[in-house]
């Protein structure tokens, strides 16, 4: 167990010294995307809390993004220009006129709104069954984009918010997505994870079994929509600005694919799914407007869903978390295979 | 300041949109009676309905009466393709996956649209006599509307006797009340599902030629909403039921109508909020809708 | 006229049957015994193709039919009874009656109504109202009268008399008598031995899956273990 430790903490040392080098020797362009990969990484585990383990398909986290993403940007935007980007100053009980949050309060405030706005959605919500629930959330997201386009004293509306601080960087990112590693493995190794897979593998047992369903359903989906606000806020200050259809249908369908060709239930599976894919976009965008085939990136993802649905339904983590010892166990199993072969 | 015409224009506005969204809902509840399949990728057959309805007549000047027919077709060789493509291949595999596969079918027809005929919006018209007008009283009503309205009546009247007078009506009921009965007195679901997806994609193609005539524009990320809004119409008049379906669409096509013509300007979009919340009020205080039974859980 | 090799059948991981074999000679009743959960109904699915075997064949009238689907199945003259009728409520009874012959094209449909409708007159007199709307006693005529209407030459039966009143179980029987003596070869699942052993000429027991006691119903019925389990003492 000790050992355990050390290892996990000297491996995550190590893993931010890389991205210390990183972010010393590569170029911007480069270092946004692995900024964006993480921000999308956040946004993809925490999905993975509701639709993975739980079977609950979530398709209204882009509405908990965007909590976070104009909650943070509303009380970290400079004072000074405010006046000239037609956004509201604090109001007394905030600060007052002439002051703005710094980054770290204003992005726990963007997720701690989200999920405190996901109970009150989650309470009827979660009460429904399977794909009602899906239907219900993208009425959410949905909802909340038709807010976010009409509140223009807040939003500045379908315009948007330009000139958002930079405050994103990798340390951030990955920082967050660290924290969110450890609270997702605590979760599972509890007897509250096993009532969430329970539930998944079949809601009619676990009833049986007297597991209060919604109440098990409550805490991933709050705690994801956290993770979502989080995620939010980290895009705004990544990407500098925002509009109401940052926080829609695209990146909704974007990240739901993410998990799934990864492997919905696993957090190996959504890191991998977003990586390859978030990376492989970059790489296609050049062919995509080269070519001017716009549509392309999601065409390509779309068929990739499909093929993933009716040919490898587990994605491409197979369902297993990929630790380095099943991937030392999978290498072995092959060489074996080929000896007797 | 409301005047009685004025509302009857409206009214008369919503009770178009509304058979529009019956003609999905029909189309949408035929196939969730049977498959438990939420069908996101519904409102893509609209779209491409749209399109090539528009390529055969503004371009290559085919016969309008000939391109409708054509179009019918178009829309059943693509319910064809759908089923065979997407979800013969997941029968028996539960609904998540179902709506899953159908949203990537949804996304995958998108963006080939928008590849195809690029991101911009298209102007659509129907043949001149679609926009003469029929003058009653105060209010008059163009033809295409009138086309609208009764061609809805029509289709979901057909579909209606097609369930109660012939053989593989009776059987697309019964295979919808019991799936694994219905194989076991020898009904060939495959085929049955089959038929339901082609009457609904080509019900589908031939409500795009309604939408792009009575809108005049046509794009290629237009199906979604529309296909969603279907989806709301169903929930409202009951999953499953075909009368459910077009009380759901009337019901739906007029609150929105009627909320963005007594809303003050600038609060138009704001109504597919409303359309979600209607929905969200119906899951809550009335899952089986106003017309529907109550739902089996299949496994 | 069928006959079971060696059938294995799964429900994913979980073997439900291991090895059984079966026979049933044309124009006989034959029945299929076994408590809850022993199989009797995976056999029929079996036999009527919703479940296919992993091993095994399953030979009707002299061909390997394991692996063709239930509607071609139906075409060559196997009807079913399921477990709990499973009529259509949504449907009337005249529209179940027409369900039961699907898979028919031929001329004789209209006799063959008339002479269920016959066989359980109040079927004639419920025609047009909703299956559903019909007591437990009537949606069994007329799960058979749907399952006739096949015009089978194999029927299965699984367990006819289950939830039924005893008068109405007596009819159903001579029905199932009446129904053979017309020369339709009869597989019946029971687990009321009682009224099976009266008109099979042949009994199978299957214990969890695997077949291990066959015989004449007199044999069958006079063994300890049958007389505890199922006939009380
Ligand atoms: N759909 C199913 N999935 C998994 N197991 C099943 C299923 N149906 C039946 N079984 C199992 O197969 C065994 C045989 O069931 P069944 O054939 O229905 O028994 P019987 O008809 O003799 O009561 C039982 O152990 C039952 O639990
Ligand atoms: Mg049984």
């Amino acid at each position: 167990m000790k050992k355990d430790m050390t290892k996990g903490i000297l491996t995550i040392v190590l893993f931010f010294i890389i991205l210390w080098i990183a972010q010393q020797n590569l170029n911007k362009y480069v270092m946004f995307i692995i900024d964006l990969i993480g921000v999308y990484m956040l946004i993809v585990l925490s999905l993975n809390l509701t639709n993975g383990y739980t079977g609950l398909f979530n398709l209204g986290h882009a509405g908990f993004m965007a909590v976070g993403a104009y909650t943070s940007v509303l009380l970290t935007f400079p004072a000074a220009a405010r006046k000239f980007a037609a956004l509201p100053y604090l109001p007394p009980w905030l600060g007052g006129p002439n002051y703005q949050w710094p980054f770290l309060p204003a992005l726990l405030m963007g997720g701690i709104l989200a999920a405190l706005l996901a109970i009150p959605v989650g309470l009827p919500a979660l009460r429904l069954r399977g794909h009602y629930f899906a239907v219900m959330t993208l009425g959410f997201m949905i909802i909340m984009e038709t807010i976010a386009i009409n509140a223009r004293g807040l939003t500045r509306g379908a315009l948007g918010i330009n000139a958002i601080p930079t405050y994103t960087n990798v340390f951030w990112t990955y920082g967050w997505i660290l924290i969110f590693l450890y609270i997702d493995i605590m979760l599972m190794r509890s007897s509250y994870g096993r009532a969430m897979l329970a539930i998944r593998e079949d809601e009619i047992a676990a009833q049986a079994m007297s597991i209060n369903l919604t109440k098990y359903k409550m805490v991933p989906f709050v705690l994801s929509a956290f993770f979502q606000g989080i995620a939010g806020g980290l895009f705004a200050h990544l990407t500098t600005n925002i509009s109401p259809y940052d926080f829609s249908f695209d990146l909704t369908f974007a990240t739901i694919i993410m998990l799934i060709i990864g492997g919905s239930g696993t957090m190996t599976g959504a890191i991998l799914g977003t990586s390859i894919l978030t990376a492989l976009s970059f790489a296609l965008k050049p062919v995509e407007e080269g070519l001017r085939l716009y549509g392309l990136i999601e065409l390509i993802y779309s068929a990739l869903l499909i093929i993933v649905m009716i040919k490898w339904p587990l994605g491409i983590s197979g369902g297993n978390e990929w630790t380095l010892d099943y991937i030392a166990r999978k290498l072995r199993l092959k060489r074996k295979d080929t000896y007797t072969t | 300041m409301l005047s009685a015409s004025y509302f009857a224009q409206q009214l008369i506005n919503g009770i178009v949109l509304g058979s529009m969204y019956s003609l999905l809902a029909l189309g949408m509840t035929v196939v969730y009676g049977i498959l438990r399949l939420i069908n996101f990728a519904h409102g893509a057959f609209v779209m491409l309905g749209a399109f090539f309805i528009y390529f055969l007549t503004s371009l290559w000047n085919v016969p309008f009466p000939l391109a409708l027919v054509a179009l019918a077709i178009f829309g059943g060789v693509m319910g064809v393709f759908y089923d065979t493509v997407g979800f013969r291949k997941l029968r028996g595999r539960g609904e998540l996956p179902l709506l899953i596969t159908s949203l990537g079918i949804y996304i995958f027809l998108e963006n080939l649209a928008k590849m195809i005929f690029s991101p911009q919006s298209y102007a659509f018209s129907a043949p001149d006599y679609f926009y003469d007008r029929i003058s009653l009283g105060n209010v008059s009503i163009a033809n295409i509307d009138v086309f609208t309205i009764a061609s809805s009546i029509i289709i979901v009247v057909a579909f209606s006797l097609f369930l109660r007078k012939t053989k593989v009506g009776i059987a697309m009921r019964a295979t919808a009340e019991d799936l694994e009965a219905a194989r076991m007195m020898g009904i060939n679901i495959d085929k049955v599902i089959l038929t339901a997806f082609i009457i609904g994609t080509a019900i589908a193609a031939l409500t795009g030629f309604m939408w792009g005539a009575k809108y005049s524009s046509i794009q290629y990320n237009i199906g979604f909403m529309i296909g969603v809004k279907a989806f709301v119409a169903v929930v409202i008049g009951g999953l499953g039921s075909v009368a459910g379906s077009m009380l759901g669409g009337y019901i739906l096509g007029i609150a929105e109508i009627l909320t963005v013509g007594l809303l003050p300007p600038g609060y138009a979009p704001y109504r597919d909020g409303i359309v979600f919340t209607l929905l969200v009020i119906i899951l809550l205080t009335r899952p089986s809708g106003l017309l529907g039974q109550k739902e089996e859980v299949r496994i | 006229m069928l006959k079971l090799d060696k059938v294995d059948v799964y429900y994913g991981a979980i073997q439900a049957l291991r090895g059984v074999s079966i026979k049933v000679d044309e124009g006989k009743v034959v029945s299929l015994i076994g408590a809850n959960g022993a199989g009797k109904t995976t056999t029929l699915k079996t036999v009527i193709g919703l479940l296919k075997p992993k091993k095994g064949k399953v030979i009707y009238k002299g061909e390997n039919i394991a692996h063709l689907s239930s509607h071609k199945r139906v075409k060559m003259g196997i009807s079913i009874v399921p477990e709990g009728r499973r009529i259509f409520s949504r449907l009337t009874v005249l529209e179940n009656l027409m369900i039961g012959a699907y898979t028919r094209e031929d001329k004789g449909i209209k006799d063959d109504l008339n002479f269920v409708m016959d066989l359980f007159p109040i079927l004639r007199e419920r025609e047009n109202q909703l299956a559903g709307t019909l007591s437990g006693g009537e949606q069994q005529m007329l799960a058979i009268a749907r399952a006739l209407m096949g015009r089978p030459e194999l029927l299965l039966m699984d367990e006819p008399s289950l939830g039924l009143a005893p008068n109405i179980v007596i009819e159903v029987y001579k029905t199932i008598k009446e129904i053979n003596k017309r020369g339709v070869t009869i597989l019946l699942v029971e687990q009321n031995v009682n009224m099976a052993q009266r008109v099979s000429s042949y009994m199978y027991v299957l214990e969890n899956g695997i077949v291990n006691i066959s015989g004449t119903p007199q044999n069958v019925v006079s063994l300890d273990e049958i007389k505890k389990a199922y006939l009380g003492g």
